[in-house]
């Protein structure tokens, strides 16, 4: 049997129950809302997940030797990575592609086929491990940027009236180019 | 075969109990407790800087002292609930708008998926109609006689120290941007209750450091990073040295001039911090073009008002302090620049707070004559409806060319468009300035934009994770006209935005960068003497093939 052509056909019972699964790690009430609202808009969260796991379903049809190359996967996992999961919760989704194609595709694939499929989804696995540490590393660079940028907020700078009564009644104004140093 | 079940899932991947795992809270929101845990909450005000505000305003901070939310004790006033009660019972009295928003939701659910901390988490405490519920609780628990009779069962509870945290938790997860307002169908404004919330919150000392810093450098030194009037001052010839290098054109602004026409006020983070600092050059330039009579102010130099988002008396104090200047100054109106919060402060709060401002002139542009009736009472102009009637009247010399090396796409700060209703003037200056301009969905600009998720004194490196959350419907927007026009600028009118949309576009979007609009002003103004530009005002290479 063809895996192509089996998982070509099983596409939209597998992807919309892994869609499903993925959107209820979510509240109840993000689930809900994540999954009825269309508009990618209003919807980022829900349109992300739809879009990444669509494209990492119709990498596995196309060829199940190769890594995923679209946007959609990394998005996924850039949303994810940043959202109140732990690095494994965050990334879990991938293996449940695994029990997915088996119970609705089981019956028309033989062992060989499931092999190739489970050694596929574990190369896809490892790829979005990838995505996600480069997502964390990319967050902490943000955030050190953004330090350096705002070094001038981190201030616990004295105020002028203190900096004059410091240097005794003889200082000058405070608007003053010689007015000193900051203190 | 059975079902994919989360216990598979709980052997194989996750072995601790998870969202993975079944986890996902499913008890009454009520029962679900709050956890702290780094980078979930913003750190609490410094000892020191408590102190300070503590002698400002007795009674409104609590008690200073070292803390941490992590900590079960929060070393709270032992009386800290009927403090709480108290305050809020003088709250209800005092602000009508309280008192009707605790009273009139119906619960229709409107609000429920715009907010943008929902939006990008999924947490229902996130749903803007369970925030206010999250006092709306305590309200008719401690108020209302039903509340007090049936409890739980209309939904009142009772003031605890749970409850304490939730709030803490969640009127720090919210940016008063009011989107969800525009969608509720008895405009009750969440802005406001989480307002109340943190009002609430000062009260009993639970407080946060990037909110009570700024605010304290701004009663002390006039801004939020504490500069004082020299460094300031100074700062501004820097810029003025650079576009000197820039376009050949000296600039020698004044300080705390009296007598000068106009006072411009503007965040300090225009005079300091990248982006900012091209955004001040832009306004350095266009007073330059036009041969405006203005002054800066070394005391007015902050228009940034962290007091919106500590308790109605610091804003009152910090608002004041503009019109003081301007006073002092002798000047006939003010001019404010690229500033969010400032002019959602002017637009709401001034005019019964501080105004009107009887002493100032009604607003008149002396360039082309137009008088701004907007600002009739607060007698301050928005330097985009400024720059917009400038260009109208042919007054401005541009050449967007020079913006070539920009594909634009415009962000409606919260304040500016649904806090002053400023939508169509940014828009009408940037039509003029750059040669490619496009709108992200409808959905998610003018009064239905999307906060840049780190408003209110949220803009804080120690929460980097949750700011990308919810800045996660904006930059999905931004992605969009990026991927589709190859659009590589966002340009808005407000400091912060431009801090923390820099920090949102280097996460999601990292090829689009951030601006001002008056930078973009900047760049196209065709000086009169000028040398041939070479490159724009951050010294960044100009398309190929632009003359200037």
């Amino acid at each position: 049997m063809n895996i192509e052509k089996v998982l070509d056909q099983k596409k939209t019972d597998i992807l919309n129950a892994w869609i499903k699964q993925v959107l209820g790690t979510y509240s109840a009430d993000g689930a809900r809302i994540f999954s009825n609202e269309r508009d990618r808009f209003a919807n980022p969260v829900g349109h992300n997940v739809r879009a990444g796991l669509t494209e990492i379903y119709e990498a596995l049809v196309a060829d199940q030797t190769a890594p995923v190359t679209g946007e959609a996967s990394f998005k996924l996992v850039q949303v994810r990575a940043v959202q109140e999961f732990s690095p494994s919760e965050a990334l879990s989704f991938i293996f449940l592609l695994k029990e997915l194609v088996r119970r609705e595709a089981g019956a028309e694939l033989d062992h060989a086929a499931l092999e190739r499929i489970d050694r596929a989804v574990d190369r896809m696995a490892l790829q979005l491990f990838d995505h996600y540490m480069a997502c964390r590393e990319r967050l902490f660079r943000v955030r050190l940027e953004e330090i350096e940028r705002n070094r001038f907020l981190v201030t616990d700078g004295g105020c002028p009236s203190r900096f004059l009564r410091n240097r005794g009644n003889t200082a000058t104004p405070a608007g003053s180019a010689d007015a000193g140093p900051d203190a | 075969m059975a079902d994919t079940k989360v216990d598979v899932m709980k052997e194989k991947v996750v072995k601790e109990p998870s969202l993975m795992t079944g986890a996902v809270p499913t008890q009454d929101w009520m029962d679900v407790p709050v956890v702290f845990k780094p980078g979930n909450y913003c750190y609490p005000g410094k000892k020191s800087i408590m102190e300070y505000h503590c002698k400002q305003f007795p009674g409104l901070f609590g008690e200073p002292r070292e803390w941490s939310p992590e900590d079960d004790d929060w070393k709270l006033p032992e009386n800290w609930q009927e403090i709480i009660l108290n305050g809020m019972r003088e709250r209800l009295d005092k602000f009508r708008s309280f008192k009707i928003f605790m009273d009139c939701c119906v619960r229709c659910g409107a609000c429920a998926d715009k907010c943008h901390f929902f939006l990008g988490t999924g947490d229902p405490k996130n749903m803007p109609v369970l925030r206010a519920e999250l006092m709306r609780s305590v309200y008719r628990g401690e108020f209302t006689k039903a509340g007090k009779l049936l409890g739980r069962m209309v939904g009142a509870r009772e003031m605890t120290f749970e409850v304490l945290k939730e709030w803490f938790m969640y009127y720090y997860q919210c940016t008063e941007c009011r989107r969800c307002s525009v969608f509720c169908p008895y405009g009750i404004d969440t802005a406001e209750i989480t307002m109340m919330g943190r009002e609430l919150l000062h009260l009993v000392g639970v407080n946060i450091n990037w909110a009570m810093e700024p605010v304290a450098n701004s009663n002390r030194t006039g801004n939020h990073m504490g500069l004082q009037p020299h460094t300031f001052k100074e700062n501004i010839g820097y810029l003025c040295d650079d576009i000197e290098d820039i376009t050949g054109i000296k600039i020698e602004p004044t300080f705390n001039r009296k007598g000068a026409e106009v006072l411009f006020i503007t965040p300090s983070a225009d005079v300091f911090a990248d982006p900012g600092i091209y955004t001040a050059m832009g306004y350095l330039l266009l007073f330059e073009h036009i041969g405006l009579d203005y002054t800066w102010s070394t005391y007015a130099s902050e228009g940034g008002n962290f007091g919106l988002f500590t308790n109605n008396q610091y804003m009152k104090k910090l608002n004041a302090k503009m019109y003081a200047e301007a006073k002092r100054l002798g000047v006939k109106w003010i001019l404010g620049g690229e500033c969010g919060h400032m002019w959602r402060v002017v637009h709401q709060y001034m005019d019964t707070m501080n105004g009107p401002a009887d002493f100032l002139e009604v607003p008149k542009s002396p360039v082309t004559g137009t008088v701004f009736h907007n600002a009739a009472s607060t007698k301050m102009v928005h330097i985009s409806e400024f720059t917009a009637d400038l260009i109208r009247h042919g007054k401005l010399k541009l050449d967007p060319s020079r913006n070539a090396h920009r594909k634009v796409t415009w962000h409606d700060s919260c304040n500016t468009s649904r806090g002053m209703g400023l939508l169509e003037e940014p828009r009408y200056v940037l039509r003029n300035v750059v040669p490619e301009f496009h709108e992200m969905p409808e959905n998610t600009i003018r009064e239905s934009t999307f906060c840049c998720g780190s408003g209110t004194a949220l803009n804080t490196s120690e929460i980097m994770d949750l700011r990308m959350r919810g800045g996660l419907p904006r930059a999905n927007a931004v992605r969009y006209v990026a991927d589709r026009y190859g659009v590589n600028t966002l340009a808005c009118v407000c400091a912060i935005d431009r801090a923390t949309l820099t920090a949102l576009m280097q996460y999601w979007n990292p090829d689009v960068e951030v601006c001002g609009l008056s930078e973009l002003v900047g760049n196209a103004l065709v000086m009169e003497g000028e040398k041939e530009r070479e490159t724009g005002l951050r010294f960044e290479e100009l398309a190929t093939g632009n003359e200037g």
